[in-house]
């Protein structure tokens, strides 16, 4: 039966729509942290001027 | 005044972990303490007499011209009151006794008398598999004396630990030339800091160089050359020689003065610290760690990585992060030796830190670092950053990946109700991709219509997902585009298994306007 079963897994416009929106959902609930690292992140004068210089 | 005659001289000796410094002549200098004198020398010699590298001889050439030493002197020790010579000793490891190797290798020299350079050149190949483990350059200066270091990384495969595995991704294939036999050896060059021409920052630089010279055509450079080049703008922290240390920015400045863009990132969200480390490693860059103890910040440079495969998956939103697997990492660290163990660990809650834990002998105390700084060397096309890959990877894939699960979950579909949707990204030079695809585990026509009919950047970004009910599913991206513009390349499937698996890279390829370079099996 390999017409119901491509049926079983096809995506017609309405159920892309659907797969759209868990995606979106998905994306909002990383993004929050996302953005926070990203935030975090950002280089300023300080990191560039560190000393790097450990002995054996 | 006479000249002073040199000759060459090579012994074949076998080898004594606890004799190896007295073997090539090294005493402990006077103005320092004789315990933790030469302790890159030590570990060294414990490394090579580790069980699973198993050195049994050494191969010793008295008088070795190494490039690195030479330019050292000539900018450096040369002007010293204390006359050092220009030339080094080079000590070459083996895994057979020391009989077998003077035998075997005078049997290479008589099959190329015999049978020609081709066969020679095959014997030779073979002889290196077998047992030898590289070489060490050995400098004339007491106090520091190891120098350019090749040595093989350790197995794949650890001892009574099926589910882990080392990749050493950042070593590459080396020659030595001994006794008109040339040598081969996977690895990545160490040497330990001498705090006159380079310290630690310096030296960490050299080694990630060394790996971006595999598969980029940069100029030859020394310690000496990179310390002159980050000091070239500004003295930050003092003198330029004896090296006092560099700052981020000089680092930076001597990365680019060589020919390659450094990408700095602060490591302060150790998720996103370790995902950027997986991704540099997987893609064959040798990242630059900045690390501190408190006290002094401190830099290494990344050779491999330890990867548990049955280590639970960071999950979040139903999409799984294959870089949370990275157990450790292994690092070139030039206080200690080449291809330290540093256990990855997160401490202080959730906003913590990445830490390294070292243990680099059972004699010492366990040492921790906390990760500030990534300095990635990258090829200045190479636009796209790892995060930025990342991003896209979770936000624009693997999240279409897991709609699309939780929609043939409502469908009752059995197989689309286990998770979680793995994603890994990373970034290679397009023709090894090509390459790497070309096995079994892809179906022949995408790689070949992938290899016919598809335009590729110098480098590609590889976005790989893979899920229960799904037959892998790559995105490539093409890495000359920037974060508010990434395109892709290509969508492919790499099996046709399953029936969800057409669809899915069908729906990511509609949506990232890729339609026309969809690449699935043509069963």
């Amino acid at each position: 039966m390999p017409d119901k079963k491509d049926k079983l897994y096809a995506l017609d416009k309405e159920a892309r729509d659907r797969v759209e929106q868990a995606a979106e959902r998905i994306r909002t609930e990383i993004s929050e942290q996302t953005n926070a690292i990203e935030r975090s992140a950002q280089l300023t004068e300080d990191d560039y001027s560190i000393r790097i210089n450990a002995r054996d | 005044m006479p000249l002073e005659p040199f000759r060459q001289s090579i012994r074949f000796v076998e080898f004594v972990e606890d004799g190896f410094p007295a073997e090539l002549g090294i005493k402990a200098p006077p103005f320092a303490d004789p315990i933790k004198a030469h302790s890159q020398l030590k570990y060294l010699a414990s490394y090579v007499a580790n069980d699973q590298i198993k050195c049994k001889s050494l191969l010793i050439e008295e008088h070795y011209i190494d490039r690195d030493h030479m330019e050292d002197h000539s900018v450096f020790y040369s002007r010293n009151l204390y006359t050092y010579k220009n030339y080094c000793q080079r000590v070459h490891f083996f895994g057979l006794p020391a009989d077998q190797v003077e035998k075997r290798l005078a049997e290479l020299r008589d099959i190329h008398r015999t049978k020609g350079p081709k066969a020679c050149h095959d014997a030779s190949a073979a002889l290196s598999e077998e047992s030898y483990i590289g070489f060490a350059v050995i400098k004339p200066l007491q106090g520091t004396p190891v120098g350019r270091t090749v040595l093989r990384s350790y197995p794949a495969q650890k001892p009574g630990q099926p589910t882990y595995r080392r990749d050493f991704t950042c070593t590459h294939l080396y020659q030595a030339h001994v006794g008109g036999i040339t040598l081969s050896v996977r690895g990545l060059p160490f040497q330990q800091q001498d705090k006159a021409v380079a310290a630690c920052a310096t030296t960490a630089i050299w080694s990630a160089l060394h790996r971006t010279r595999a598969f980029e055509d940069i100029g030859i450079f020394t310690p000496a050359q990179i310390t002159a080049l980050a000091t070239r703008a500004s003295l930050e922290h003092g003198r330029s020689m004896p090296s006092e240390g560099l700052s981020a920015d000089q680092m930076c400045q001597a990365v680019q003065a060589i020919g390659v863009s450094p990408i700095l990132r602060r490591a302060t969200d150790p998720r996103a610290a370790q995902a950027a480390l997986y991704s540099s490693l997987r893609s064959g860059v040798a990242p630059i760690l900045v690390i501190t103890n408190g006290i002094d910040f401190h830099a290494v440079t990344g050779v491999g990585m330890g990867i548990r495969e049955d280590r639970e998956i960071d999950v979040e939103g139903g999409i799984g992060d294959r870089a949370s697997r990275l157990e450790a990492i292994y690092v070139h660290d030039d206080r200690i030796g080449p291809y330290v163990r540093a256990d990855l660990e997160v401490r202080g809650g959730p906003h913590g830190r990445l830490f390294l834990r070292m243990k680099p002998d059972k004699s010492q105390k366990e040492q921790w670092w906390s990760l500030t700084h990534l300095l990635f060397p990258m090829h200045a096309k190479v636009r796209v950053t790892f995060g930025e890959l990342r991003n896209a990877a979770m936000r624009w894939v693997a999240a279409r990946v897991e709609g699309y699960r939780q929609e043939l979950e409502g469908r009752g579909v059995e197989e689309a109700k286990h998770g979680p949707v793995e994603f890994e990204t990373w970034i290679e030079r397009a023709q090894t991709y090509l390459r790497l695809l070309l096995h079994p585990g892809v179906d022949s026509d995408v790689s070949e219509r992938l290899a016919k009919e598809i335009s590729f950047s110098r480098y590609v970004g590889v976005i790989r997902v893979e899920a229960p009910f799904i037959d892998p599913i790559q995105v490539l991206i093409d890495t000359t585009s920037t974060e508010r513009n990434i395109f892709a390349i290509a969508v492919l499937a790499e099996g046709g298994t399953k029936p969800a698996t057409k669809v899915a890279a069908g729906h990511i390829a509609l949506y990232l306007d890729c339609s026309d370079r969809l690449l699935l099996p043509s069963a």
